[in-house]
């Protein structure tokens, strides 16, 4: 992973959520991974392969998703809605992950988890990899990003 | 353009044409006196037995035309055998079927054509005797009668079915050469003066060149944009020069752009290699005779192995930057590198809000700083190195008040790579620790830092310019307990960076101010009740008072102090605050301005003080006193 495909890619996802709610995300300082991955209640998980490879992952607390699914859909949230809506942010990733890195690679289609990701999951993530800390709307989420 | 038809009794004429076992054959006179009356009585640069085989017009003699054959559906003498009498075009780029027709629009840019069938006794129409000018013409009654005459005599001659020997011999070693072409993994073809590529290849090329289309095409069209421009203008003077008799082929061998080289894309490319030979004719280069090889799988495993040669070599070249160290100072290193380097960690993990960013570069620049002087301890020149260049991308951002998240993209890839150098290193320490255990009587503790400070010493010294010795005979391990001795190691460091930055002059401003021209510098230690007191002394210039004073009235800081007024003591104690240096650059040992304040912290944070006494032109001490 370039410096500058990870700048690109964090601004990306920043109008992202600028284009939601016209609130903008307050992006944190990209630190580096050191095996205690951040985890909250629900996590999209993509996977990279082909020219490069590694593993993303968007994980957020429920008021994050809960949040999200009121602004996008107008319905108040359920358990399936917040598994849907952190799916749909992975999806997110995964476009964004196109426009900012350099190269054809292939793109998996987005799992959910209630949780952690699994330990074959971190495995994955290839070194250096970042933990980006957004905080939108007074809520908490992390993107993850390990590519080679 | 109209593709040449396919008559309705193809398969039993080819079949006719085969059993004649004329084809492919080398030029006979009985074919060729036709040809070259038909050329003279016409007056046309062009004059062809064109055999029409299932998928190409072969040539059995030429006048006029290089290539030996053309692919069938761009050929008019295709056209010319659905007919009876003679195809007859006088001007074909106005002629609605052969327009656009690639022998038309490209060589041999055929204009005019008269083509008279050529009929076996069976009544098979099996080529053509055709006459081909480059410009617009007619012919009159005479010279078509006169074609048709000379086409009786070829198909009289066609129709004698025993050949001679020697073209039997010929036929039988080309199908040897078919048989080899269609076998052989290379791919080989042949390109003709005008860089075309000849009818006849390997059958491996095309896999090889990845194209479809190669007869009659031009060599550069088929190679195309897998190769970079820049190559294809080489190509192109090569393949002229090859043709050129008069240079030598030895002297060409080493032009060659294709030897070699990436080929398409440059994330899927492939690794070809081309060889070209001169086939001459008389005096004149009559063809090349190109070998193409696939070499993508010896190249790959060229280019692996040259990378781990490179990494073995580089993990050598570290190896013995570290082999001048004793194991256990290098453990301490790494010891206090990996608290160093947590901190970092941590800075950048709880970054918090933007208003602490310029906060957390401070604490990131430290530990860097940190890291650096403990390397430069050592000798450990790789990480003094990554440790400077991370300080360049730091210093940028302490200048700035407006940080924000992407200003610390860089910073991670640095701390990324600062790390993966100290896995390296740690990998390396295990090996090496085994190693010289294993060897070696191991010198007391206080011995290896003395020697460390000294070879300290000597290195910063040859930067800048100076000389210096240290002595450290009142420095004895049994006096230093364990618990300080990081402490100790680190702040004599700064010590002795401050000292050749700052104290000791250069050798002609030493022996001008009567002193030696080496630089002395003691350092002792001694057990005093519950303390230890380590002093360090070097008989530099002492504190630039002056200098001091100048900095401090210049600095944001103390803008409304009274600095002229500041007696000494004051001074002296700026050189304990952050960011204050008097280091008019910046080295790799001092002028960042964080080390004396560090120096200052860590004694206090471990119950001790510190003091200084310095005489201008004579000295310059510090003591400090630790709890044991």
């Amino acid at each position: 992973m370039k410096q500058a495909e990870l700048t690109t890619f964090i601004s990306i996802v920043e109008s992202y959520f600028q284009s939601l709610a016209d609130e903008p995300a307050q992006i944190g300082v990209p630190y580096l991974l050191d095996g205690r991955e951040p985890a909250l209640e629900y996590t999209g998980i993509i996977g990279v392969s082909g020219r490069r490879k590694g593993v993303a992952y968007v994980t957020a607390g429920r008021a994050t998703l809960d949040r999200l699914v009121r602004i996008l859909t107008g319905s108040e949230s359920a358990d399936a809605l917040a598994l849907d809506m952190v799916g749909e942010l992975a999806n997110v990733l995964a476009g964004n992950l196109g426009r900012a890195f350099e190269s054809d690679f292939d793109i998996t289609v987005p799992v959910v988890v209630k949780g952690a990701p699994d330990q074959i999951v971190i495995q994955k993530l290839k070194q250096p990899g970042f933990v980006v800390p957004i905080s939108w709307c007074g809520a908490d989420l992390y993107i993850v990003i390990g590519i080679d | 353009m109209l593709k040449a038809p396919i008559p309705v009794d193809d398969e039993k004429r080819v079949a006719i044409l085969h059993a004649l076992n004329i084809l492919d054959t080398i030029p006979e006179e009985r074919f060729d006196r036709v040809t070259r009356l038909a050329q003279k009585l016409l007056n046309v640069p062009i004059v062809l037995v064109s055999l029409v085989d299932r998928d190409r017009q072969w040539f059995k003699s030429r006048q006029g035309l290089d290539a030996p054959e053309t692919p069938r559906d761009v050929s008019f003498c295709g056209h010319a055998i659905m007919g009876d009498d003679m195809l007859y075009v006088p001007d074909a780029t106005r002629d609605e079927r052969f327009a656009d027709n690639p022998l038309v629009t490209g060589g041999p840019h055929v204009t005019f054509y008269a083509g008279q069938p050529l009929t076996h006794s069976s009544g098979a129409r099996l080529g053509t005797l055709c006459a081909i000018d480059s410009k617009p013409r007619e012919f009159d009654d005479d010279q078509k009668q006169a074609l048709r005459d000379l086409a009786v005599l070829a198909e009289n001659e066609l129709n004698i079915a025993t050949l001679s020997q020697a073209v039997l011999v010929q036929k039988e070693s080309e199908a040897r050469v078919r048989e080899v072409l269609d076998h052989v993994n290379e791919g080989l073809f042949v390109v003709y003066p005008d860089f075309t590529v000849g009818p006849r290849y390997s059958a491996a090329l095309p896999q090889i060149l990845n194209a479809d289309a190669i007869s009659g095409l031009p060599f550069l069209e088929i190679i195309g944009e897998r190769i970079d421009a820049e190559r294809r203008r080489s190509l192109a003077d090569y393949l002229e020069m090859m043709f050129r008799p008069s240079v030598q082929e030895r002297m060409l061998n080493n032009l060659n752009p294709l030897r070699n080289i990436a080929y398409g894309h440059p994330e899927q490319s492939r690794y070809l290699d081309f060889r070209f030979s001169r086939v001459m004719d008389g005096g004149g280069v009559a063809h090349l005779v190109v070998v193409a090889e696939d070499r993508t799988q010896q190249t790959l495993a060229e280019l692996a192995l040259k990378e781990a040669e490179a990494r073995s070599q580089s993990l050598i070249e570290k190896l013995f930057g570290l082999l001048h160290v004793d194991p256990r100072l290098l453990r301490d290193f790494l010891e206090g590198a990996e608290v160093e380097l947590a901190a970092i960690g941590r800075a950048m993990e709880e970054a918090g809000q933007p208003e602490t960013y310029a906060t957390r570069v401070e604490r990131i620049f430290r530990a860097v700083h940190t890291i650096k002087g403990d390397a430069a301890l050592l000798g450990v020149e790789l990480v003094v190195k990554k440790t400077h260049e991370f300080e360049e991308k730091l210093e940028t951002l302490r200048a700035r008040s407006d940080l924000n998240w992407s200003d610390f993209v860089p910073v991670g890839f640095e701390f990324a790579a600062l790390k993966e150098t100290f896995v390296e290193i740690r990998g390396l320490v295990e090996r090496l620790t085994r190693f010289q255990e294993a060897f070696q009587d191991a010198p007391s503790g206080s011995e290896l830092l003395a020697g460390a400070l000294a070879r300290l010493g000597t290195r910063l010294a040859e930067r800048a310019g100076k000389q210096v010795e240290i002595a450290s005979d009142d420095f004895q391990s049994r006096d230093i307990p364990e618990q300080h001795r990081k402490l100790i190691k680190d702040v004599l460091v700064q010590f002795v960076r401050n000292s050749i930055d700052h104290g000791i002059e250069a050798p002609g401003e030493r022996e001008r101010a009567g002193k030696s021209a080496s630089g002395r510098i003691k350092i002792a230690a001694k057990r005093a009740g519950d303390q230890l007191a380590v002093s360090y002394r070097d008989d530099g210039r002492g504190f630039a008072v002056d200098r001091i004073r100048e900095i401090a009235r210049e600095s944001p800081q103390f803008r409304n102090e009274a600095v002229d007024e500041w007696d000494v003591s004051r001074l002296i104690g700026l050189v304990f605050l952050p960011g204050f240096s008097t280091a008019r650059e910046i080295t790799e040992s001092s002028g960042r301005g964080v080390g004396m304040d560090i120096v200052k912290k860590r004694i206090r944070s471990a119950g001790g003080k510190i003091a200084v006494r310095f005489a201008a032109g004579r000295y310059a001490e510090f003591s400090f006193f630790l709890p044991i």
